[in-house]
């Protein structure tokens, strides 16, 4: 039986992964940087990416290495119903899709999603959203960071703040050079590596394991995994959803690939990314339940997936794993260093502070950001805060901006002030939810009250809002 | 779980054995894990109480300790109407954000054109 | 008040449906990089790629 505290690679082949691969990223985000030459392109890869970068980069930036790392430990933990209930994050992704084609017809020119905001419901909306996203996008690229920083020292024994520093480097460096058109070049690639990487691992693993014994086992000695109503798997599934709608929906990430790509592109493009990204919970997590039966001792559940990669694939598995990692990791911070900044400098910068948006200077600003928001996330994964916690503590946050989106998109009788209320009602109930009933409610209650604030106000709105505004 | 050895006995030459049984009495049980290692994870019981106990055997299988005193775990989960009613509370919700946004789409796509020239 | 024990609330998943989700789900990665290739290929070709 293997100990599971050990690391699978030697060090030295950490740090030559991670060197071959960052100056890859690099080298192509130079490279495809030399392709924007107007500020629109280095920020949205000047609005005509087709359908296969789009699908990538979509599916590519929502893998994160909680995809590929957390989905075992769902596994483990809320069994079969469990995985499912982590694919159903690929629903924010199917319904955007309409949401994308209703953005590009009202915004042709738009860049983020704060603009929308803006336009849509006034100051004040505008100003809770922006809190409500940053908070989210700063604990979720931290929780990158610190992912990174961890996974490259469990898997490599690279120390964690060498790996931190490594992961972040690479992403600000290439995101610097390149813009938008590196993140998505990049993505593609990321994307590849990651479905043929879950492929080849979950292929493996299902050849080398009866899965009838390992079925009979689990009735035995796990049967909760395999109950089609185990509770904690149900209540995940929709509060996971919701979470995920509130993820997708409000995020400068999901916006500005909205707008990076072709108008007629965009809905199926997030649309095939859904459905590229729906098996990938479960392929990846599979492979906890194959543990014992491989002969796998789970001790710290975090590194199951690499153990049995390591397992069946040997040294190559392990290198596997690191990469599929490292990738998805990747592939999140580039877009997340990108849109934030975006959102940072259109929104904060050059409407607030009232930048100058001179193309030069504007994009030289853009650079600043990048690095400001790269050594912010540096200093806090420094200090090993666990920004995880806030993560998950996002989500009622995140969840409550669900219904002012999808009202202020199609209705025009949704009221400024409405969407202020079911933003705050939602955050501070869904908050409240959390800490006293459980983190399986925070995301619904959040969103289910900022749906009845938004319906009820409805009937009470005498203006109705001319679209035409949104065409700034 | 974790188990520690009481001596100071160096533990690299052991095997250890967990056993799980839902009584004290361990009259009907089984062995959740035999190996060097001290910790395994437990995951995917059923609502209920189970018992544990750890043996260390040497080389040879040579039994090395007797059991250890029993730990006790109990299994419980979240109440059933909690569960009922906040699935039901999701479902609900999820249907109706998925008709708006479906109903949202097939109008505005019947809308003329919202930003002419 | 209910007396609704937590056992009742057990439904055991098919071994045949545990099987085929993870086939399926083994598929349908596959095909997503198929998917993938062939859409650049497509996209390369047409001079539509970005």
């Amino acid at each position: 039986m293997s100990d599971g505290a050990i690391t699978l690679l030697d060090p030295r082949l950490g740090w030559a992964l991670l060197c071959l691969f960052g100056l890859l990223w690099v080298f192509l985000g130079w490279y495809w940087g030399r392709r924007a030459s107007s500020v629109d392109d280095f920020l949205l890869a000047g609005r005509k990416v087709g359908l296969a970068l789009g699908t990538a980069t979509a599916m590519a930036t929502w893998v994160t290495s909680n995809t590929v790392m957390l989905a075992p430990v769902f596994a483990l933990e809320k069994g079969l119903w469990g995985m499912v209930a982590y694919s159903t994050a690929s629903f924010g992704l199917f319904l955007f899709a309409p949401l994308s084609r209703r953005i590009r017809t009202l915004m042709p020119e738009g860049h983020t999603s704060g603009d929308f905001m803006r336009l849509r419901y006034g100051k004040w909306a505008w100003y809770l959203f922006l809190v409500i996203s940053m908070v989210y996008s700063v604990a979720w690229l931290v929780s990158m960071g610190t992912a990174g920083g961890k996974l490259m020292e469990t898997l490599a024994g690279i120390p964690y703040f060498h790996g931190v520093t490594a992961i972040l480097l690479v992403c600000v460096i290439y995101t610097l050079f390149g813009g938008m058109y590196a993140v998505i070049g990049t993505d593609f690639i990321q994307s590849a590596i990651i479905l043929a990487g879950v492929l080849l691992v979950g292929s493996l693993v299902v050849i080398r394991t009866d899965l009838r014994a390992l079925y009979d086992t689990m009735a035995v000695e796990q049967p909760s995994l395999i109950n089609a109503l185990m509770p904690v798997a149900l209540l995940s599934l929709f509060n996971n959803m919701f979470f995920g709608f509130g993820e997708v929906f409000h995020n400068n990430v999901w916006w500005s690939r909205a707008h990076a790509m072709r108008a007629e592109v965009a809905p199926r493009a997030f649309f095939l990314s859904g459905l590229l990204w729906f098996p990938i919970p479960i392929a990846a997590g599979f492979i906890a339940l194959s543990a014992t039966s491989l002969g796998v001792n789970v001790i710290d559940p975090n590194t199951v997936g690499p153990l049995v990669a390591g397992q069946v694939l040997g040294k190559l598995g392990a290198v596997l794993v690191f990469v599929v990692v490292f990738c998805s990791l990747a592939s999140s911070i580039d877009s997340l260093l990108a849109a934030t900044s975006d959102l940072l400098l259109q929104d904060l910068g050059k409407k607030i502070l009232g930048i100058s948006s001179e193309p030069s200077r504007f994009r030289l600003y853009s650079k600043f950001i990048i690095i400001l928001l790269g050594f912010l996330t540096w200093v806090l994964c420094a200090l090993e805060m666990d920004l995880l916690q806030i993560l998950f503590l996002s989500g009622p946050l995140v969840a409550s901006a669900i219904w002012p989106i999808i009202a202020g998109l199609y209705w025009n009788r949704a009221h400024w002030l409405a969407a202020v209320l079911a933003m705050l009602l939602g955050s501070a109930l869904g908050l409240w939810a959390y800490f006293q009933i459980g983190w399986y409610t925070a995301s619904l209650i959040s969103a289910v009250v900022s749906m009845a604030v938004i319906f009820v106000s409805v009937p009470f709105c005498r203006q109705t809002f001319d679209w035409k505004k949104l065409h700034e | 779980m974790e188990w520690d050895l009481t001596s100071n006995h160096d533990p690299s030459n052991l095997t250890f054995i967990l056993q799980q049984s839902s009584d004290a009495s361990f009259d009907s049980s089984i062995v959740r894990y035999e190996g060097p290692d001290q910790a395994t994870y437990l995951s995917g019981l059923a609502a209920g109480n189970y018992f544990f106990r750890v043996m260390a055997e040497g080389p040879q299988s040579a039994a090395l300790s007797s059991w250890s005193q029993p730990f006790e775990l109990q299994v419980v989960f979240v109440g059933t109407h909690q569960v009922i009613l906040l699935s039901l509370i999701g479902l609900a919700g999820f249907t109706i954000l998925v008709v708006s946004i479906m109903v949202g789409h097939r109008l505005s796509q019947r809308e003329p054109k919202v930003l002419s020239s | 008040m209910s007396n609704l024990h937590v056992a009742e609330l057990f439904v055991f998943i098919p071994f045949a449906v545990m099987k085929w989700m993870i086939y399926l789900s083994l598929a349908g990665v596959g095909l997503g990089l198929l998917i993938l290739i062939v859409l650049f290929i497509r996209d390369w070709k047409g001079g539509q790629l970005w």
